[in-house]
């Protein structure tokens, strides 16, 4: 399940309703700037206490995929 | 045994300024407003074409000098930690030691560290004390980065502003018990060298026309080789990683508790970073600095910077425990605990 504060953060990065976030969402992270990420990279940390390359980040297509990458980081969600 | 300890710090900026309503106008897409709340920084200070970091680093060891028992002729040995030199060679540690009127029979020497290098500086001055190699070292940190910073990279345009500081480091009497300066914990990581690099200008890749052109990256930012580059959400990422590690390493060498540490003074990065930091490892706000509202990043002065105006400002006294956590550059991080005499 994912957390409120990332869902938001998620959702306002990617200009869309926090509800309105699949897994099947696409992220378009290679594109993102560099405030971007490290908006994502902060809450990512505060949520759940892990972070990710900006490589793994980019190179993960779908929300689902980016939370693969961050279980296998340890996240639990 | 004889202790180090740090005797007086000084500080100095340029008159220059960058103002965040200025950058707002120069940058166009992000607003004076927006500029504060992602870095926590209003306005830097910027060198003139002509003052180089040497410029500024007498300037802070000439108000250094002007405090009560702080004597050029008492220095013999003066470190210069800087990337921003006046020449490839000579080292300009030999240009301050003339131009603050040293002595010449004392030792003179660049050190060639970013953003961690003060805590490197005061190790090095901490181990020739008490080895008594010297009896006072001058330690001077200046940089003058916004010389190769691209003007339409806002990625650090935003956050770097030009700075000095000087740290005087004295000895205690033979019988001193309590360490003053230290322990220290040190940290390298050269496979991440390029996550801030200056690519052109050195040996590597010398600087040439081509090297000047700058190109537009995926956020819109400009720059060239002969610019700084810093990958912000990886240095964000190293730093989450080695800095609290490093704290707690630190805590156990020093036979301390968080809370028993009066005062924590980090790398004055930008604001995004500390704060996540505070929170990571639990430092309450009113003993963690974030002091940079008015300057920015200073690179290896910002350390000193802030220990000088909590001084001067009451929040550190006599008898406290700092603890100074630096990171940067390298990549490179060190963290010094400072008892404050």
């Amino acid at each position: 399940m994912m957390k409120p504060a990332f869902r938001s953060k998620l959702a306002e990065i990617l200009s869309i309703a926090p509800d309105e976030i699949t897994e099947a969402t696409i992220l378009g992270a290679d594109e993102w700037d560099s405030v971007q990420v490290l908006d994502l990279l902060a809450t990512m940390d505060e949520s759940y206490g892990v972070t990710l390359s900006t490589g793994v980040i980019g190179a993960s297509k779908t929300v689902g995929e980016l939370q693969t990458r961050m279980r296998a980081a340890g996240a639990d969600l | 045994m004889k202790r180090a300890y740090v005797q007086a710090t000084a500080w100095h900026v340029p008159e220059g300024e960058l103002t965040n309503d200025d950058l707002a106008r120069e940058l166009g897409d992000w607003t004076a407003e927006k500029i504060f709340d992602k870095t926590g920084i209003r306005t830097r200070h910027i060198a003139a074409p002509d003052e180089c970091a040497s410029d500024l680093g007498v300037a802070a060891a000439e108000k250094l000098f002007a405090l009560d028992g702080c004597n050029r002729e008492d220095v013999d040995y003066l470190i210069f930690c800087t990337q921003s030199p006046d020449y490839f060679m000579p080292s300009s540690s030999c240009v301050i030691q003339d131009r603050l009127g040293l002595r010449k029979n004392i030792a003179a020497v660049d050190v060639g560290q970013g953003c961690s290098g003060w805590v490197y500086g005061l190790s090095l001055a901490k181990s020739l004390v008490e080895a008594e190699v010297a009896q006072r070292v001058l330690l001077i940190t200046a940089d003058t980065h916004s010389k190769v910073v691209g003007p339409r990279d806002r990625s650090v345009r935003t956050i770097f502003g030009d700075g000095a500081a000087a740290t005087l480091i004295g000895g205690t009497g033979h019988d001193a018990q309590q360490e003053l300066v230290g322990p220290f914990l040190f940290g390298t990581d050269g496979s991440a060298c390029k996550t801030i690099l200056i690519p052109a200008g050195g040996y590597r890749q010398p600087m040439t026309d081509a090297a000047r052109i700058a190109r537009e990256d995926k956020g819109g930012n400009w720059r060239s080789d002969a610019n700084m580059y810093m990958d912000g959400p990886e240095v964000f990422n190293f730093t989450l990683n080695v800095v609290p590690r490093t704290v707690q390493q630190l805590l156990e060498k020093s036979g301390m508790t968080l809370e028993q540490v009066d005062y924590f003074i980090f790398h004055q990065a930008n604001r995004f970073i500390l704060d996540r930091l505070r929170a990571k490892i639990g430092i309450a706000p009113e003993r963690f600095c974030i002091d940079m509202d008015w300057c920015g990043n200073t690179s290896s002065s910002t350390i000193p910077i802030a220990f000088n105006r909590a001084v001067e400002s009451g929040t550190i006294r006599s008898g406290m425990n700092v603890m100074a956590v630096a990171f940067g550059v390298g990549l490179s991080w060190a963290a010094a605990m400072i008892r404050v005499p």
